[in-house]
C-alpha cells in the first residue's frame, strides 16, 4: 500500500530557492529565501537573515538532509555554518527567481535603450530620438535582450535592428587627421577618406595635410590603425567631439 | 424670424453708428453659448425652438461632446431696435468665449476685438473665480461691460424660493459682481497713485469718480434672464408695461422699479423704504410675482386650460402646435419667449450702452496705439496724427490699420469659395422632384437595402434646404492644403480690400526709429498682401469685397506671414499693437510622441499647424529629441491631441510626462550635519591627500593624479553666461585667426575669471597665483563648454587655452617632442566624457574644477601600444580619475528651478502653501496687493515637482489661484544622496532609513531607474511576507 497522500503530511517547499556549490566532489546546498539572493550578490540587502532560511549547511534541502560536521570540514576547511553559507552564497549555482529575473531584464532594456538614444540620431533633423520612441521601435522590431551580451553588444544589435523601422543612424564622430604629405600621402588620404562619412573642412599646412573628417564611430579603430601603420607613428589623429548633434532646444 | 442675408449685412458694415461689436464671457457653465443660441435664433438661422440645445456657436465636435466652448468664435447679427421711437437697424458682430480656464487666451483674443462685452452671472452659482478674471481683462482692455443675471428659472424651480427671496438673493448677486469691479478699480488707482504723496490712504479713491462703474438696472445695463427658457427683461421692459397702469412716468418707474422702493395704490407713487416697513418691494410685486405665477402654472400646476386666457391677456398669438405641447419646459419658452423676447431685451442693451467703433475712447486708442512706458509727447508727428483716424474710425482714412488676434483654422471645404452658391427656390425645388423622381425609381426596384438608403436621401435633402446641397465634395485634396489659417482681425481704420498691400508690422517695429520708417529698410516690418476676407458666421464664412473701419472680418492668404497676432498697416509709421494682455501663462508641459514611431514627421508637420491655430500653446524640441508641448492646463492638453489626432496630424500620438533633466556638483565638506550639530573634523578628516585619485592606464606606463574642487558660484555663473561664446569657439578651425571681437572678449573673460578664482582654496597643493592658475586652464567640459574646468598643474606645458585657437598649430606642439603631446587630445576627452556624464546618475556636471597633479609616462623603450592603443588607455585613465576624484568630494545634486508666481485670495492662502509646501517649494515673498485682498507670493519649485502643479493647485484652492512658472536657475539640493542617519540625533529625528529626508536620493533613483543604471534597492523588502501563487504542487 501506498502512503495516503493528504495535505498533511506533505512537505511543500514554498518561499524557497535554493543555492547549490559543488566542492570537494560533493554537492552542498542551503535554503533562502526568494528573490534575495541577487540582493545579496549586488550588496543591497545586507542582513543574513533576510537571505537564509536557516543556518544550516544541506546535501539535499527538499529532503531535508543536513550535511554533516567532517564532510563541511573536509569540503571548507571550517565548521562554522554561517561562514560556509556566505561562502555558498557568493560563490554557488542558483536559479534566479521570476522577479529577479524580470528586474534584471528591465533595467538591462532600459539601459539598452538609453544607450542607443545616446548614441543615434535621426538623419533629417541630427537630433537624438527620445528613449520612449525607440522602446516603442525596439518592440515593434521584436528585440529582444540577449541576457549572455553586455550592454553594448545588445545596443549594437538594437541598431542594426532598428534601421529597419526607423530612419535611425550613428550620430557621427569628429576627427582630426594630420600627416605629412609626401609619404605616400595621396593614398592614406584616400583611403582615410573612403572610410568617413563626410570631410567637414581640408587644409595643407607646410606640407602637411589637416583633414577635419566626420565618421561612423565604428570606423575609429580601423582609421587609427591605417593612420599609425602609414605613417609610421607621425600621423596624429585627434578626436573632436564624440558625437556630433543638434542639442539646443528649438521653439516653434 | 426671417433670414438675414449677408449682403444686407455687408451694407450695415458701413454705417458705422449701427455697428457694435461685442463678445460675451463668463465663468465657465454660465450660460454664455446658450444666450449666443437664442441671439443666433433672433436672426433666423436656427430656429427658436432649438436654440439653448443646438449650441450653434460649438461647432467643434469636441465642444459638443464635453459640452464646454473650446474656443472664441464670431457671428455677425442683424438686430431692428424699436426703442426710443424711431427704428434702426444694428449690425451687432458677437463673440461666444469658452469659460474654462484652460482656454482663458481665447478670451483674451475676443477681448482685443471689441468694445463692449456681456458679462453672464449664473444666480444660483454666484461669482466664480472666471467672472473675477473676465471682469479684470475687460477694464484693462477697457470695455464697456454689461451684465446678464442668467438661470433665474433655476430659482424657481429648482431652489424655490418665493419671490421675495429671489428679489434679496439678486440684489447678493448684483452686490457680488460690483465688489468685484470695485477691488479691481481700487487697486488699479491705488497702484496708479503717486507714493510720494501719501498722506491719506483714502485720497485717490476718494478723488476718482466710480459712478459709472457699477452696474445697476435701473441704469440699464442689467438683464435677468433665463437663456435656456429662451426669456429676458430688463426693468425698462416692466416700466414700458407698467407705466399706464400705475399712472406714472415711464422715466421715472425706470429708477424705482429696482430697489427699496415700494408702491403706494393711494398716492399712485413710489415709497421708498419697502424693508422698513415690511412692504413688498416694486420689483417682487410687479415684475417676479408675475412669473413665478405664469412658472406656477405651466410648469408647477400644468394648467393647460389657462394658457389661451394667459397669452391673449398679454396680447400674445399662440399657434395650435404650441398649445398641443406636452412639455412644460417647451410651453414655458413657447409663452415666456414671446412675452420677453431675449434677443430684444439683450440686443437692445448691448446697442444701448455699447459704444459704436467710431466712438472708441482716447484712452483705449492710446493704450492700443502706443507703448504704454513711452511719453506721448517724444512720439513724431506722424504717429500722432494716426490717432485721429483711429479714434473716428473713419473708414475713409487712407490709414489702414487692423490688429489680427488670432489665426483661426479652417477646414478647406467650409470655405464659401469652395461651396455651391445658395440655391433659388426654383431650384431647390427643381432637386426635390429630382430626388422624388428617384425615389420612386428604387421604389420599383423595391430592394430593401436601397429603402434604407432613399430614407438617407430624404433626410439628406431635408438638411441641404437649410444649408445648400452638395455634390459630394471631391476627396482628392491633397494634405497640405486641408486646412487654411484665416486671421480673426479687426480693422480698426480705412477700409480693407481684398488684394491690398500692407505691411505686417512685428513687435518689434518702433516707428520712432528713423530706419524703421523707411520704406524697404524697416527691419521689422514685411509686405503682405491681402488675401479673400470673409464675414465669420459662427462656423461658415461669407465672402466680402471690402471691410470698412470698425468692423471684425477674417482674413485670408496670411497664414505664411504671421504666427499668432500682427498689425497689419498701410504706413509704418504705426506702432504695432501692444501684445494680448493674457491671463494666464502655459504651464503645463508634456511630451508628445507618436504611437507608430514612423509618424514622426506627419507629427512634426501637425505641431507647426498646432502652434499657428493656437493662440496659448508652445511647441518646443527638447534636447533629449522629445517634441514638448506647453499648455495651459489639463484640458487645454486634451483639446491640442484632440487637434493633433483628429485634424493636424491625424495620428495617434501619447501623452506623457517630460524628462527632467539633472546635473551633478560638488560641495566644500559640510560643517554641521543633517540637525544642524557642529561636525567635529578630526585630523584625518582634513588630510586633503585623501581626496586626491590615482591611476594608472592598463600597461602600467601613465600615471595620472587628480583632485577636484567646488568652483566658486561666481565662476560658475560666469562660465555659464558665455557657454554659446565658448561653444561657437570651439567650433571655429584652429588656424583660423580670431575676429577682433571676440578676441576681446576672451580677453574680458579671462580678467573676469581671474577675479573670480581670486579666493579659490587650493589647499597648499600649488602656489600658484590665479593669474597662473587661469592661464593655466586646459579645458571646459562638457563639449567644450560647460562650466567644468580640467586645470593642468604638471610640468606639462598644455596647449595654450586662450591663445590655442588662434595660433598654436600642431606642427608646434609636435616639434616640442613630449610623448606626452601626442595624447593630450586623449586625456582632454576623458575629461570630457567625465564632466558630461557623472557618476551620480549620469547627467552632467556643474562648477567642478579638476586639477591634474601628476600626468607622467615612462616609457623605457616599451612599446606604448602594446595592450592596445595607447590612447585610448590615456581616455580611458583619464574618465576614470576624474570620476574617482569628483567621489572622493561630497557629491550633491541640481535641479532647475521655476520661480512662481501665484496670486490669490486671502482664504485660500493657506492651502495654496501647503500645496507648495507638499511640493519643496521655498517661498520667496507674500505681499498683500494694496486695494485688493489678493496676496501675490512669489516661490521657487523644482521642475521635476511642477509636473501637475497647477492642477493640484487649482484644485486645492477652487480655482482661486493660477500659477505662473518661469526657469529661474539652478540650484543644489544640499542632501548628500547617499547620505544615512549616522549621529544619535540624525537617528532619532529622521529614523533608521531616513526616507522622507533624503530627496536628492529619491530624485537620484528616478533618473538611474529611467536610465537602466544600477539601482541600490531591493527587489522583495521582506523575505518573508512573499506569497507563494501557485496552487496545485
Amino acid at each position: 500500500m501506498s502512503k495516503i497522500f493528504t495535505p498533511t503530511n506533505q512537505i511543500r517547499l514554498t518561499n524557497v530557492a535554493i543555492v547549490r556549490l559543488k566542492k570537494g566532489g560533493k554537492r552542498f546546498e542551503i535554503a533562502c529565501y526568494k528573490n534575495k539572493v541577487l540582493s545579496w550578490r549586488s550588496n543591497s540587502e545586507k542582513d543574513i537573515d533576510e537571505v537564509l532560511q536557516t543556518h544550516t549547511v544541506f546535501t539535499n534541502v527538499s529532503k531535508g538532509q543536513a550535511a554533516k560536521k567532517d564532510e563541511l570540514q573536509k569540503a571548507f576547511n571550517k565548521t562554522d555554518e554561517t561562514e560556509i553559507c556566505k561562502e555558498i552564497l557568493s560563490k554557488g549555482e542558483l536559479q534566479v527567481s521570476e522577479k529577479e529575473r524580470q528586474s534584471v531584464l528591465d533595467t538591462q532594456l532600459s539601459s539598452i535603450i538609453n544607450s542607443v538614444a545616446a548614441l543615434c540620431v535621426n538623419p533629417e533633423t541630427r537630433r537624438p530620438y527620445s528613449a520612449s520612441i525607440i522602446e516603442k521601435s525596439l518592440k515593434d522590431a521584436h528585440f529582444s535582450v540577449k541576457m549572455n551580451k553586455n550592454t553594448k553588444q545588445n545596443t549594437l544589435e538594437a541598431i542594426k535592428m532598428l534601421r529597419e523601422h526607423l530612419p535611425i543612424e550613428r550620430s557621427r564622430m569628429k576627427l582630426r587627421v594630420s600627416f605629412a604629405g609626401k609619404e605616400g600621402g595621396g593614398k592614406l588620404k584616400e583611403a582615410v577618406v573612403k572610410l568617413a562619412n563626410a570631410v567637414e573642412h581640408e587644409e595643407w599646412e607646410e606640407s602637411t595635410l589637416h583633414l577635419t573628417l566626420l565618421i561612423d564611430p565604428g570606423q575609429y579603430r580601423v582609421i587609427d590603425e591605417l593612420v599609425r601603420n602609414e605613417t609610421k607613428g607621425k600621423g596624429l589623429l585627434e578626436l573632436l567631439e564624440l558625437k556630433e548633434v543638434v542639442e539646443n532646444e528649438e521653439v516653434f | 424670424m426671417p433670414v438675414v442675408e449677408g449682403s444686407d449685412l455687408a451694407l450695415l458694415q458701413r454705417r458705422q453708428q449701427q455697428v457694435r461689436n461685442i463678445c460675451i464671457l463668463a465663468h465657465v457653465d454660465h450660460g454664455k453659448t446658450t444666450l449666443a443660441d437664442s441671439l443666433v435664433a433672433s436672426n433666423g438661422i436656427i430656429s427658436q425652438r432649438m436654440a439653448g440645445k443646438l449650441r450653434y456657436l460649438d461647432n467643434r465636435q469636441d465642444e459638443q461632446e464635453r459640452g464646454i466652448t473650446m474656443k472664441s468664435s464670431s457671428i455677425s447679427l442683424h438686430y431692428k431696435d424699436a426703442g426710443n421711437g424711431r427704428e434702426n437697424d444694428f449690425l451687432v458682430n458677437l463673440i461666444d468665449s469658452p469659460g474654462h480656464v484652460d482656454f482663458s487666451s481665447e478670451v483674451s483674443t475676443a477681448v482685443r476685438l471689441c468694445d463692449g462685452a456681456i458679462v453672464v452671472v449664473d444666480v444660483v452659482e454666484g461669482v466664480g473665480a472666471q467672472t473675477r478674471a473676465c471682469l479684470k481683462q475687460i477694464y484693462e482692455e477697457q470695455l464697456k461691460p454689461v451684465l446678464v443675471l442668467n438661470k433665474l428659472d433655476r430659482l424657481i424651480l429648482e431652489k424655490q424660493m418665493e419671490p421675495l427671496d429671489a428679489y434679496f438673493h439678486l440684489t447678493q448677486v448684483l452686490e457680488q459682481v460690483n465688489a468685484v469691479l470695485g477691488s479691481i478699480f481700487a487697486s488699479d488707482v491705488l497702484a496708479r497713485e503717486d507714493i510720494t504723496q501719501k498722506d491719506n490712504q483714502e485720497s485717490a479713491l476718494e478723488e476718482v469718480d466710480d459712478s459709472e462703474l457699477y452696474f445697476s438696472p435701473s441704469s440699464g445695463n442689467v438683464v435677468f434672464s433665463s437663456a435656456y427658457d429662451g426669456w429676458a427683461f430688463s426693468v425698462r421692459d416692466f416700466a414700458a408695461m407698467y407705466d399706464k397702469r400705475l399712472e406714472m412716468k415711464r422715466e421715472e418707474l425706470e429708477q424705482v422699479l429696482w430697489g427699496d422702493f415700494y408702491y403706494n395704490s393711494k398716492k399712485k407713487c413710489a415709497m421708498p423704504g419697502a424693508q422698513e416697513k415690511a412692504k413688498k418691494p416694486m420689483f417682487v410685486q410687479f415684475v417676479l410675482e408675475n412669473i413665478w405665477s405664469m412658472y406656477d402654472i405651466i410648469a408647477v400646476r400644468k394648467d393647460k386650460d389657462k394658457l389661451p386666457a394667459i397669452a391673449e391677456k398679454l396680447g400674445l398669438k399662440l399657434a395650435a402646435r404650441d398649445l398641443r405641447l406636452t412639455d412644460p419646459k417647451l410651453q414655458i419658452k413657447a409663452v415666456l419667449g414671446q412675452w420677453l423676447p431675449i434677443d430684444s431685451s439683450v440686443l437692445h442693451m448691448v446697442v444701448q450702452h455699447v459704444p459704436p467703433p467710431h466712438q472708441i475712447s482716447e484712452e483705449r486708442a492710446q493704450r492700443l496705439l502706443y507703448p504704454a512706458n513711452i511719453q506721448l509727447s517724444s512720439l513724431p508727428a506722424e504717429m500722432l496724427k494716426l490717432k485721429d483716424s483711429f479714434t473716428t474710425c473713419a473708414a475713409s482714412s487712407d490709414n489702414v490699420i487692423a490688429f489680427v488676434s488670432k489665426m483661426s483654422p479652417v477646414h478647406v471645404s467650409q470655405l464659401p469659395q469652395n461651396r455651391p452658391k445658395r440655391m433659388t427656390d426654383q431650384e431647390l425645388q427643381t432637386r426635390r422632384d429630382e430626388v422624388r423622381r428617384r425615389i420612386e425609381e428604387r421604389k420599383q426596384q423595391g430592394e430593401q437595402t436601397e429603402l434604407e438608403r432613399i430614407t438617407e436621401g430624404v433626410e439628406q435633402l431635408s438638411s441641404r434646404e437649410e444649408n445648400i446641397p452638395t455634390e459630394p465634395e471631391p476627396e482628392v485634396e491633397t494634405e497640405r492644403n486641408e486646412f487654411v489659417f484665416v486671421a480673426f482681425a479687426r480693422v480698426f481704420s480705412g477700409t480693407l480690400r481684398r488684394g491690398m498691400e500692407l505691411f505686417n508690422l512685428s513687435p518689434k517695429h518702433d516707428p520712432r526709429q528713423p530706419s524703421h520708417r523707411i520704406e524697404g529698410e524697416a527691419p521689422h516690418a514685411s509686405r503682405v498682401t491681402i488675401g479673400d476676407l470673409y464675414m465669420f458666421m459662427g462656423g461658415e464664412l461669407q465672402l466680402l469685397d471690402e471691410v470698412p473701419a470698425g468692423n471684425i472680418v477674417g482674413i485670408g492668404g496670411l497664414e505664411a506671414h504671421i504666427v499668432k497676432t500682427a498689425t497689419l498697416s498701410s504706413t509704418l509709421d504705426c506702432t504695432s499693437f501692444s501684445e494680448l494682455s493674457i491671463m494666464a501663462t502655459p504651464i503645463l508641459r508634456v511630451a508628445i510622441e507618436p504611437v507608430q514611431p514612423q509618424d514622426m514627421p506627419k507629427l512634426v508637420k501637425g505641431l507647426k499647424l498646432l502652434n499657428q491655430a493656437d493662440a496659448c500653446v508652445q511647441v518646443s524640441v527638447a534636447p533629449t529629441g522629445e517634441h514638448v508641448i506647453t499648455t495651459l492646463g489639463e484640458v487645454h492638453v486634451e483639446k491640442c491631441v484632440h487637434d493633433l489626432e483628429q485634424s493636424y496630424a491625424k495620428i495617434k500620438v501619447n501623452v506623457s510626462k517630460p524628462i527632467v533633466s539633472f546635473r551633478e556638483t560638488i560641495v566644500p565638506a559640510a560643517t554641521v550635519d543633517m540637525v544642524n550639530e557642529a561636525i567635529v573634523k578630526t585630523a584625518e578628516d582634513k588630510d586633503v591627500s585623501k581626496k586626491i585619485a590615482l591611476q594608472q592606464t592598463l600597461n602600467k606606463l601613465g600615471t595620472l593624479r587628480v583632485i577636484a574642487l567646488p568652483l566658486p558660484p561666481e565662476a560658475v555663473e560666469l562660465l555659464e553666461k558665455h557657454t554659446d561664446f565658448f561653444k561657437e569657439l570651439s567650433a571655429t578651425p584652429r588656424n583660423q585667426l580670431l575676429s577682433e571681437k571676440y578676441a576681446t572678449l576672451l580677453a574680458s573673460i579671462k580678467l573676469k575669471l581671474i577675479a573670480a578664482l581670486q579666493d579659490f582654496p587650493l589647499f597648499g597643493l600649488s602656489a600658484l597665483s590665479p593669474e597662473e592658475l587661469v592661464s593655466r586652464l586646459w579645458a571646459l567640459g562638457p563639449r567644450n563648454c560647460g562650466t567644468n574646468l580640467l586645470l593642468n598643474l604638471t610640468d606639462y606645458e598644455q596647449p595654450d587655452f586662450w591663445s590655442s585657437q588662434a595660433k598654436t598649430s600642431d606642427t608646434e606642439i609636435r616639434s616640442l617632442s613630449d610623448p606626452r603631446k601626442d595624447f593630450n587630445s586623449s586625456l582632454v576627452n576623458g575629461f570630457q566624457l567625465t564632466s558630461g556624464a557623472g557618476p551620480l546618475c549620469e547627467e552632467p556636471m556643474q562648477g567642478v574644477c579638476f586639477a591634474v597633479l601628476e600626468w607622467s609616462i615612462q616609457s623605457d623603450g616599451e612599446d606604448l601600444n602594446a595592450k592596445g592603443p595607447f590612447s585610448g588607455q590615456v581616455l580611458t585613465a583619464a574618465k576614470e580619475v576624474c570620476r574617482q576624484a569628483f567621489q572622493n568630494q561630497p557629491q550633491r545634486l541640481v535641479t532647475p528651478m521655476y520661480s512662481c508666481t501665484i496670486v490669490v485670495n486671502a482664504e485660500m492662502l493657506g492651502k495654496m502653501y501647503a500645496v507648495i509646501g507638499r511640493r519643496h517649494g521655498k517661498i520667496l515673498s507674500g505681499d498683500l496687493t494694496q486695494g485688493s485682498g489678493n496676496f501675490s507670493v512669489t516661490c521657487l519649485l523644482p521642475v521635476i515637482e511642477s509636473f501637475n502643479f497647477a492642477q493640484e493647485m487649482r484644485k486645492q484652492t477652487s480655482g482661486l489661484a493660477c500659477p505662473q512658472l518661469m526657469f529661474s536657475h539652478w540650484e543644489v539640493i544640499d542632501i548628500d544622496p547617499f547620505w544615512l542617519p549616522t549621529t544619535e540625533e540624525e537617528l532619532m529625528h529622521f529614523g533608521e532609513k531616513a526616507d522622507s529626508a533624503n530627496r536628492a536620493k529619491v530624485y537620484m533613483d528616478s533618473v538611474r531607474r529611467r536610465k537602466g543604471l544600477f539601482v541600490d534597492e531591493q527587489v522583495v523588502e521582506h523575505a518573508e511576507k512573499q506569497r507563494t501563487l501557485s496552487k496545485n504542487k
